[in-house]
Parts: C-alpha cells; structure tokens; sequence
C-alpha cells in the first residue's frame, strides 16, 4: 500500500481527477499570490521608498519612483548617517558571540556527551533547568552581574564583553552539539584512545571535523540570533558610537530624514536576505530542526 | 613530614590528575563559567534581589516591599490584562494561518521550495527592522500605506497605533507577520513525516481531503502544536520590543505590557529590587502556567 | 581613546586569567595621599576640536593655578538609561552634569553629594539666582549641586509658517485662546498642523504639567505628599487640547510622538507651534538643520492666575563617593570652567571664540544664571561672537527675570509624567474621552506613586 514514497494527504491517484488538479491549481495560484503579498510586498515597498523621496512617498505610498530611483539615499545613510559605523559594530557583535557561543557549546557538549566525569550528570541537569525557567527572571540581575562581575568587580557595561559573555551561556547550543557527539560511534574514540591521543587531540582532530554540519547549524543560529538582539545590547551599550544597528535604528528613526531612514531599514534587511538566499536550505534545515528540538 | 607522606586527599587528587580529571575539567571550564556567572547566578540573585533596595551606595533589606509596591501599582492590572489580550490576539492570529499555510504548501509539489522560501522571509528581517517598517506602515493619515489600501476598498481610513481599541490589534497583526514564517516551517517539517499508510488506509475508507487532514493530519501534529502553543504563549507573555518601539505603552496605557513595566522599574526608575520582585512573580506565574498546560495536555492526551 | 582601550582589554585579561584557573587578585587601589585627582564630565568629543582644545586649555590653566589637583576629562553625558548604571558601576566622574528635572530624585536616594559646606562665602555660587537655586536644595537647605544653565518652558513657533499664513512673526500669541486662533490661521493658509503636542515617554505630562502651571494649577502639593491633578486649570488644559483636536482640527493625526518626533517635526516645518523647553534652539537648529531664522520663541502664555514656567536646566552635582579634600577641588574646578565667564572678560571671549568656531551657538535663548546686571555685562562682553538671532526672543528675554520659575512636582516626576501621558493621550486619541473621569483616574496614579516612593 506504500507505493507513494513520498506523498500528502492527496494521494497521486486524486491527483489525477480533473477536479482535484483545478483545485490545486487554485491553491497553488493563491498560496503564492499570498506570499506575493505578504513576503515580497514589504521588502519591495522598502526598497521603493528607500529610493524615492519623502514627499513622495508621504503623499502617495505606492506611485513607482515619479522622479526616478534615488540610489544616493543608500550612500548618504552610508556617510551622513554613520550607518557604516553601526555596521562594523554589528559585525563585531556577531563575530565575538560566534566564537564565545562555539567555545562554550563545544567544550561543553564534548564534556557531556564523550568525557562524561561524575559531574556531567549535574552539569546537565542544571543546563536543562535553564531551558525550563523563563529568561525575565534574570533581566535586571543579569544586567546588575554585568555591571559589577562577582569576585573580579569588573564592569562590563559599555564593552561588546556585556554582549558576547552573557549570549555564549546559550543552553540549546549546548545540548545540540551534545546530541550530536553522543551520536559518533564509541569505537572512534576508542581507536584514537589506542592511537594514544590525549582528550584534546580528540576534541580537535576527531570530534570536531567531524560536527560540521552541527556546527553550520549552531553558528547560524547564534549569528542569527546576535544580528536580531535588540533589548540586551539596548541596555548594555549606552553610547550610541558602540551600538549596534537593531540598537541605533530606533533612535534614527526620529533623527533621520524618512527617506533615509527607510534606505537605513533596506540596508539592514537585505544583507540577511541575501545571505537567506544563498544559504536557503540551511536556514530552512535549521528552522525545522529547531522545531524537532523543541518537540 | 606532612610533606612527605601525601594525605590520603591529595593522593586522591593526583591520581585524579592522572586520570585526566583535570583536562576533563578544563573542558567543562567555559560552561561552567559562561552559565555560572550568566545564567545561575543572576537567578539565584533575583531573590535576595527581589527583597532589596539598592541605590548602588547602600543596600537595605526590605522585606516583601517591593512585592507591595508592585502590586499596589494601578499599572499592574493593566498591563496584565494587556498582555494576556496581546497572548489571546496572537493566538487566534497567529495559530491557524501556518497551519493551514502548511498543509496547503506541503501539497504542491515542484514549487514547495520556492513557497517554503517566501514563507521565512519575514522572519529574516531582524524584530527591529519589521517593527520600525510596519510602524511606517501604520501612519495615520489617510495617505500611510494600509490607510491607501484601506482606501481602495472605501474603508479607513484607520488611526491604527493612536486608537485606544486598535493599537494592540496593530501591533499584533506585525507580530504575527513576522513570525508565522518560522511555524509554517516547522509544521511542513512534521507534515512531511506524517505516516503516509494512514492516509492510504483513510483513503480507502474512501475519506475525502478535508476528513483525511482532520482524522489523519492534525492528530499526528498534535504534539509539534501543543508545543508550538506553549512556546508561543511564553513568548507572548515577555512581550517587549514590538509595543516598546510602537507605542511605548499607549495610547492612554492599552499597549503597556508587563515586561515593559519591568524595564521601567529598572532602568528608568532605577527601582530594580521592584523589578526583580515583578520579573519574580512572572516567572512564577509563566512556570505555573508551563505546568498546568502540561498537566492538562497528558490528560488530554491519554483520554 | 586609552580609556575605552583599557575597559576593553581589563576583561580579556581577565577572561583568560579565569580561563587558567589563576584566581585573580584584585590590584590593590590604596587611597591617594596628598595631591588630589578629580574626573570632570563635560570634556567633548574630537568631531569638536575648539571646544575640546578649550576644554584641555581649562585643564592646564586650571593646574597651573591647583598645582595640588590632578584634572582628568571624561566624555560621558547624562542619559536616563545609563545613568543608574554610571552610578552603580562606581564609573560616575568626580564632576557630572545632570538636568534639573533628576535632581530632587538623586536627593532623595542620596546619590549626590551633600556640597553646602564646601561652597565659599566668596564663590560664585551664592550670586546665583535664588529661584534657580531652590532646584539643587532639599527642604532643609543643603545644597547639592550647582546649576550652571537655566532655561524655561517656552511657545516655540515657526517664524516661517508665521509670515506664509500672513501673521506677524515678531507678535507670537500671548494668550491661549490666541494659540487657538493663530493655529486655525496657520493650518487653513499652509496646511500644515498649527498647533502640536508631545505626548509619550513622559513628555505628554510634562508639557501637561508645564500648561496647568501657566493656567494656575499644579499636580503635586509643594511638600510632595499629595496629588493635585484633578484641579480647574488641568481641565482647562485639557479641553484646549479637545479643542484643538475634535473641534478645531489643528493638532495632526498622530499622538504617540516623544521628544525627538515633535522636534525633528519642528525642525522640518511640520508643525505650527508647540510648548518646549527654549534651550531647544542649539538641538534644533545645529543637530536638525533648522533655520535660525525660522525658529521663533515666545514666553508661555499665562492665565491671569497663572503660577509661572516650569524651569529646568544642567546642573553640576558630585559623586557621592568623593573625599572632602576632592569635592573642594570639584568645586574649584566647575566654577572655574563654568561660572568664571561671566566675572572676567579675556574668559568670556575665550570660551565665545571656541563656540563660535565649532559652529555652536552663542547666545540661544536661555534664562540668565545671575541678576540683569552680571548678564549684560556678559552679553556685551561677547556680543561680536554672538551668532544667534536674539531679536526675535526678544519677549522671551523681557519676562525672563519677571516670570515666576516654578520647579517639578517633588515627588517622583518621571513617573508622574508617565501617568498624565496616558489622560493626553486619551483626550487626544478618543473624541468622548470623559475629562472629568481622567482626571479622577489619573489623581489616584499619581497618588498612588506618591505612596510607592
């Protein structure tokens, strides 16, 4: 009866009946007219805005460039508005919380999964409780942690330290690479254990070429995640010279020319789409698995 | 000698080392330190916190005023009616739509690439950026952009965020938008592993479409939805960025929602023994809420 | 620059020694004997290169004259959001600025530090205004900081949107059924909305607080035990702004706009009149491109039983954490820098000929710090720097020492604000808003915040 190796909830038999092709053909015109809509609509309008003037786009939303396509918007928001500034700061963001989120869910995942001490046990179970208390709970002594770090009183607030330390404690990430190097046979380890690599020889040369796709998918992730961030880097990075753009777009808004402004939201959506559209399966491997985590 | 003769410990201790305790516990340093200081500490200091007032100079013990002050705010209620209306709202918006969107997408064929494709695109753009666009596009002129489409089928036009009644429509409606992409994702994922000889048993049961979704599809969801429900509801209840950049709040207060009242307390008052004893009780009543929801779901399902 | 490469490179250190299980020993700051060393805020940034060669002049002159104090400068400026976070990270300089609208709060947390007995007969200090005064002391008269600038609220208008609607620029209204009629003139000639209003972020209830005072009514009692809100002026107000909303049309379509909207607004000739603070011309006319010529300033229009201009301004206040022997030398120092112009004219042309170059403005509208006489004689000190076009304030200036400066309400301003915000709102957003209920409504918030501090 499996016949179908893949199929839906029409069989390829229905899909044979005249009436079900009109109706898929239906459903098919509307799910993407849809989307059209939805998805497209905005990103397009944003770029019709960002290269037409104020006054046009005030007066009438949707007339296609009237006086032709502004390209100097993107320059003056480059220039006049110290937007390349806040990029380099976001870039910074993302590559320090990249390699503090990959140290910490790594090392720890290695010592979960392969390394295994007495310890472990309680180690994960105190990863897992995170998961299970809401984040609120520690906004504000978060913040007053940074502010003051126990034992070394060291403030944080006003470095990237604020951004990149607090985003690496990211328990998922932990437990993601902890799956996956749970899963790589033991006789690996056991050879190289023969061979006479110490632990970090493992780590290094066995383990971690082995996680790639883990990897792919916990470096997209924490990058994803570090480019969105907006309340966090919002508190922690008061002067405006250090913010990223998720923090200093906010405060454009109100200083900025609409125009401007709209080329500055372009800029910020279409560095992610292009990378979304290149990376298209990633994004989309790692959106369902997240959802295969969850469940 | 005591230097002599190793104690009992420290002999444990080096043989310990020998067995590679020490670089395992190198290994485990980065985790330990990156949750230690950031994620179990911060907790366990919410609560001396909570009972705390601090000017940064002097800290004195207070006792549960700052849970008195909280809920002797007239802003409590509000924001808590506010905010479970922005759950409910987000749950009838957002909860069908990829649903549907996902059975409907998992049935095309060649294209389903292309449709999953446009369907993330929203949730590409950064919270910030969608908020700030669509907070463009709720302009209350008659010539901002949903007004002109309003127009065009003679409505509106709409005061969208200034009216008392439909700011936290509007903000829902942008929330929803950028995040029904991520479930339809997910949803597709689950349809995809849907146990296909069942359809083909229903199918010879002679089922039309609508009766196979219903008696084959959605049981098998069940559990991605109950997650996804939870997940959405916790999510809903820390409602921050979308009313914070909006509206900051109003009009006259409809739009305030408890994790802003939070960030009042703290980093405009600088009261933070008062926020922590709110972020407190939320979490109480969110880990509350997690456990009810699951009690209730076993039930159900085991029924 | 060396500052934030060390707050940098501190934790990284400290990173890897905790990495390496070295448990940190904390470097041991034993309390300076001796010559004392003060951070002073207030040094500008390097896209300010006069006004940073000023600054850096002021700190050699100022030592050459303290051989025994050490000055070291520091960028950091007030904001709300960080402000907490200054103090609690004990980063807060020896010298800050502060507006005055934090003052009465930071006194009653005892986060400045008390400086009345570290001020000099002599000093400078005690030839300022006594209603400007009043803001840096608490009901028992100890002073906490120095006000080093001083401004009131103010009717800005749009001198330009004036002359194309066929009104006389140099006649603002002075009444406010006359901001009524003028905003009517300005929106059925120009289009543009006459008349406008803050209305989040707090900003909604401080102008509303602003509007009560000129028509005769306050929000909190003077001692700051008890709500005032629900009172006739307030309700005055309020229907004004129904008015103008429901009836008249000229106050826009949009009512969630802060500080910022309402002044890039101004500033791009969106909107006819609003009430401000008058030291708006340097953020609207340098920062926002404004012309000078269209920016128009007229003292707050008062009721016959009107009360005064709420006031506010910067003042200078002291880390709490200061030795004695350190507040003496931060006192020194910000009268030095802040106060020593109006006594000494080679100063006042200095600082005049710094401003000047780096295209700051001299001579916005401000309230003067001391009486008539110390300020004319500043004024003609430095009137050939004087960039700014001071005719047309000349009515903000004519009431400025006769026009009754009236402080914030005492108890938890912001948070105050932050109520009334919502009852502006509503009047503004709802066509049937029920005033006399808002009011009721509002007066138990306020009180209840009252009870809550």
């Amino acid at each position: 009866m499996t016949a179908d190796a893949e199929r839906s909830i029409l069989s390829r038999l229905d899909r044979r009946r005249p009436g079900v092709r009109i109706a898929l053909v239906a459903v098919r015109a509307l799910v993407f007219a849809a989307l059209a809509v939805l998805c497209v609509g905005p990103l397009f309008w944003l770029f019709k805005a960002a290269t037409s003037t104020t006054t046009e786009t005030l007066s009438d939303p949707f007339t296609l460039w009237p006086s032709g396509i502004h390209w100097n918007t993107f320059a003056e928001v480059w220039t006049k508005v110290d937007f390349a500034r806040y990029f380099v700061n976001t870039l910074w963001l993302m590559t320090g919380s990249l390699f503090f989120g990959l140290l910490v869910a790594t090392t720890g995942g290695y010592g979960l999964a392969v390394l295994k001490p007495r310890y472990a046990k309680a180690v994960f179970a105190a990863l897992l409780a995170t998961l299970f208390i809401p984040g609120v709970i520690s906004l504000v002594s978060l913040y007053l942690t940074v502010m003051d770090m126990p034992l070394v009183h060291v403030n944080l607030l006003g470095t990237l330290w604020a951004v990149w330390l607090p985003a690496s404690a990211n328990a998922v990430n932990v437990l993601l690479m902890q799956r996956f190097f749970a899963a790589i046979p033991a006789d690996l380890f056991e050879a190289a254990r023969i061979d006479g690599a110490g632990p970090f020889r493992v780590f290094v040369s066995l383990v971690l070429p082995m996680s790639r796709p883990i990897l792919g998918v916990v470096s997209l992730l924490t990058l994803v995640g570090a480019y969105k961030e907006f309340l966090w880097p919002l508190l922690v990075l008061p002067n405006p010279q250090d913010q990223p753009i998720s923090v200093a777009l906010p405060r454009l808004e109100t200083a900025v020319d609409f125009a401007q402004f709209m080329g500055a939201l372009f800029i910020s959506v279409i560095i992610p789409v292009v990378l979304f559209l290149v990376f298209q399966r990633q994004f989309l491997r790692a959106a369902g698995n997240s959802g295969a985590l969850k469940g | 000698m005591h230097e002599a003769v190793p104690s009992r410990r420290s002999r444990g201790l080096i043989s310990w080392v020998r067995r590679g305790g020490l670089s395992t516990l190198v290994f485990f340093l980065p985790v330990l330190l990156s949750f230690g200081l950031f994620s179990w500490w911060p907790i366990l200091r919410s609560l001396p916190l909570s009972v705390q007032r601090t000017n940064f100079l002097t800290t004195d013990w207070v006792g549960l005023d700052n849970f008195t002050r909280v809920l002797a705010d007239p802003l409590l209620l509000t924001a808590t009616l506010n905010t479970l209306w922005f759950a409910l709202l987000a749950l009838v918006f957002g909860f069908p739509v990829p649903v549907i969107l996902a059975v409907f997408i998992a049935e095309l064929r060649r294209t389903r690439g292309l449709a999953s494709a446009l369907v993330y695109l929203p949730v590409i753009f950064p919270p910030v950026v969608a908020v700030l666009l669509w907070k463009a596009f709720f302009d209350p002129s008659p010539t901002g952009v949903l007004n002109t489409i309003l127009g065009w089928a003679g409505l509106g036009p709409l005061s969208w965020l200034n009216d008392g009644d439909l700011a936290m429509i509007s903000i829902v409606l942008q929330a929803t938008w950028a995040s029904f992409g991520t479930a339809t994702i997910i949803y597709l994922a689950t349809l995809m592993g849907v146990q296909t000889e069942l359809y083909d048993a229903a199918e010879t049961d002679g089922a039309i479409a609508l009766r196979r979704f219903w008696h084959v599809t959605l049981p098998q969801m069940r559990g991605v939805l109950l997650v996804m429900m939870l997940l959405q509801l916790i999510g809903t209840f820390q409602v921050f960025t979308e009313p914070y950049i909006m509206t900051n709040g109003g009009p006259e207060d409809r739009t305030v929602t408890i994790l802003m009242l939070i960030y009042r307390y703290a980093f405009v008052s600088g009261d933070y023994g008062r926020a922590t004893a709110l972020s407190l009780l939320l979490a109480i009543a969110l880990s509350g809420l997690s456990w009810i929801y699951l009690w209730a779901t076993k039930r159900w399902s085991t029924s | 620059m060396k500052s934030t490469r060390t707050q940098l490179l501190a934790p990284a250190v400290l990173a890897v020694a905790a990495l390496t299980l070295v448990t940190g020993c904390s470097e041991s700051n034993s309390g300076s004997s001796g010559p004392v060393s003060i951070t002073v805020a207030g040094m500008p940034n390097n896209q300010q290169p006069e006004l940073l060669n000023n600054f850096n002049r002021n700190i050699s002159d100022f030592t050459k004259a303290n051989p025994e104090v050490k000055v070291v400068g520091d960028e950091a400026v007030f904001d709300v959001r960080t402000f907490q976070a200054l103090l609690a990270g004990g980063k807060l300089p020896t010298v800050f600025y502060v507006p005055f609208t934090e003052m009465q709060g930071l006194i009653a947390r005892k986060q400045i530090a008390d400086i009345t007995s570290a001020i000099g007969a002599d000093s400078m200090v005690s030839r300022i205004n006594p209603s400007v005064m009043k803001v840096v002391k608490d009901s028992s008269d100890h002073v906490y900081g120095v006000p080093i600038q001083a401004y009131s609220m103010g009717l800005l208008y749009n001198r330009d949107l004036f002359k194309k609607a066929g009104l006389d620029p140099d006649k603002p209204p002075t009444t406010w059924d006359e901001v009524r009629a003028d905003a009517k003139v300005i929106q059925s000639a120009t289009g543009v909305q006459g008349f406008g209003s803050m209305t989040k972020d707090n900003t909604g209830g401080w102008v509303l607080t602003t509007m009560s005072y000129a028509n005769g009514g306050t929000i909190e009692s003077a001692d700051g035990k008890n709500a005032t809100v629900d009172n006739d002026a307030t309700r005055k107000v309020l229907e004004f702004y129904r008015s103008l909303r429901w009836e008249d049309n000229t106050f826009g379509s949009n009512f969630l706009i802060g500080y910022n909207d309402a002044m890039k607004a101004f500033a791009g000739g969106k909107i006819g009149m609003f009430v401000q603070g008058a030291d708006a011309y340097t953020t609207l006319v340098s920062n926002m491109g404004m012309k000078p010529d269209d920016f128009g300033l007229a003292p707050l229009p008062q009721a016959a039983q009107g009360l005064g201009a709420l006031g506010g301004g910067t003042v200078a206040i002291i880390n709490p954490r200061a030795s004695a022997a350190e507040v003496k030398a931060a006192i020194k120092w910000l009268e030095f820098v802040n106060l020593r112009k109006y006594g000494s004219e080679p100063e006042a042309v200095a600082d005049a000929k710094a401003k000047v170059a780096d295209k700051q403005p001299l001579g916005a509208p401000a309230l003067p710090l001391f009486d008539q006489a110390t300020t004319d004689r500043y004024l003609g000190w430095v009137k050939d720097y004087i960039n700014v076009p001071r005719q047309n304030y000349a009515g903000y200036f004519a009431t400025a020492q006769t026009l009754a400066l009236v402080p914030e309400p005492p108890t938890k301003a912001q948070e105050t604000y932050g109520a009334l915000d919502a009852v502006v709102q509503a009047v503004l957003t709802r066509r049937d808003a029920d005033i006399d209920a808002l009011l009721k409504d509002a007066q138990r918030k306020v009180q209840a915040i009252i009870a809550a501090s």
